[in-house]
């Protein structure tokens, strides 16, 4: 009875310190995971210390260049749209038609250019049309070499009069009478002058008059008196005219 | 001293605090939570130990004080000389040896008298959950156990016979 009671006693031990073991080894597995769990902690409040400045920014830089590659890839080209290409070049088919017609009205002898720009603008892509500085130079050549005298004056009288604009002009290139001497030293200024006479509508319709320019020696438009030391009078009414 | 370094020696340390906690508190369950609040301790002043003998000094120091605080929690009315416990030396036990003596004797068990033993008190599951797991009858479980009991007595007859 006694070997009996001893012997369980001993299985009892045996089967306790099986137990403890169990237990013992659950505790451990709750320390590992508690201090992995103090780690991650530790993790999670000391390194955003070092990042918690550049983290933002990062944030705000990768979202700006993502809205300017957006804006890139969805931003409309003249490759894209052909409607704008074709706008454009019948915005420049109308820039060079206006240049021509100046280039008429500046330079009256010269008309064939005006049939070579307007090829050019039916030929060439959309690109901005610089002014047709090529025709002006032969002019300002032909203007310098003899400054003194009024060659545009001289050869549009000799042309006779037809139904063309330039004939408009220069049939309006006539010195005007109360030119002064200085005018006639710039023959340059004075086709402009003439040109600035000229007015549109006068063109459109042969019966248009010229109103004759009031005689207002030492007044002004208003009726005031006239500042002797001023000269531009005359000029400021011909603006009022336009 | 690094996470790893730390984890191994608390690791290592951990039946000696549960023995101490114990030997003070009385409790299995407050002893285990007290060393769980001397490993956040420890934790904390993780930077100033350098060694694993600071380590474990300081360990149970720590869960003395800890294990005294918790009987003074549950048992305010119970005068406690807290000099002379600090003094004393954790219990000296020999369950490595007991563990290491009893599992070879179980591992010799047939398969399915092993898997019930080991079940039962080193993963502490119940006799249902062992049925779960196992498959076996309630009956069956017990017989299968009856028969390991009897196995490991010889076991041990055995063992005593053979030593010195």
């Amino acid at each position: 009875m006694k070997e009996e009671k001893e012997r369980n006693d001993d299985l009892k031990q045996l089967l306790d310190a099986l137990e403890e073991h169990g237990r013992n080894a659950k505790r451990q597995q709750q320390l590992s995971d508690l201090i992995d769990q103090l780690a991650a902690q530790e993790k999670t409040v000391e390194v955003p210390r070092n990042r918690r400045k550049l983290v933002p920014l990062w944030w705000a830089m990768g979202a700006a260049a993502a809205c300017l590659l957006l804006w890139l890839l969805a931003k409309p080209t003249t490759k894209q749209i052909p409607e704008m290409e074709e706008k454009n070049l019948v915005e420049v088919e109308k820039v060079e038609a206006t240049d021509s017609i100046k280039i008429e009205e500046k330079d009256v002898v010269i008309v064939k250019p005006v049939v070579k720009e307007e090829l050019l603008a039916e030929e060439m892509p959309a690109i901005p049309q610089k002014t047709p500085t090529m025709v002006r130079k032969p002019k300002m050549k032909v203007v310098e070499e003899k400054p003194e005298e009024p060659i545009l004056a001289e050869v549009i009288l000799t042309e006779p009069a037809k139904s063309t604009d330039t004939e408009n002009i220069g049939s309006n290139t006539i010195p005007a009478v109360n030119e002064t001497p200085a005018d006639n030293q710039k023959p340059q200024r004075r086709v402009i002058r003439s040109l600035n006479l000229v007015c549109y509508e006068c063109q459109k319709d042969p019966e248009y008059e010229f109103a004759t320019k009031p005689n207002m020696d030492n007044k002004t438009l208003f009726g005031q008196p006239q500042d002797p030391n001023m000269k531009n009078g005359s000029l400021a009414f011909e603006l009022k005219l336009h | 001293m690094t996470i790893e370094e730390f984890k191994r020696d608390i690791l290592r340390l951990q039946p000696l605090m549960q023995r101490t906690a114990e030997h003070i508190i009385g409790n299995p369950d407050s002893a285990a939570d007290a060393v769980q609040e001397t490993v956040i301790a420890l934790w904390k002043q993780r930077a100033t130990i350098k060694e694993s003998k600071d380590l474990e000094r300081l360990s149970l120091t720590i869960v003395k004080r800890r294990s005294i605080d918790q009987v003074r929690k549950e048992k305010p009315l119970l005068s406690i000389d807290a000099e002379s416990l600090m003094l004393t030396e954790p219990p000296q036990d020999d369950l490595e040896e007991r563990y290491q003596l009893a599992r070879k004797l179980v591992d010799q068990l047939p398969k399915r008298q092993r898997d019930a033993i080991l079940m039962k008190y080193e993963d502490g599951l119940s006799n249902e959950e062992i049925e779960k797991a196992t498959g076996m009858s309630r009956t069956h479980l017990y017989a299968t156990l009856s028969r390991a009991y009897s196995t490991l007595r010889n076991a041990i007859e055995q063992h005593k016979n053979e030593l010195p």
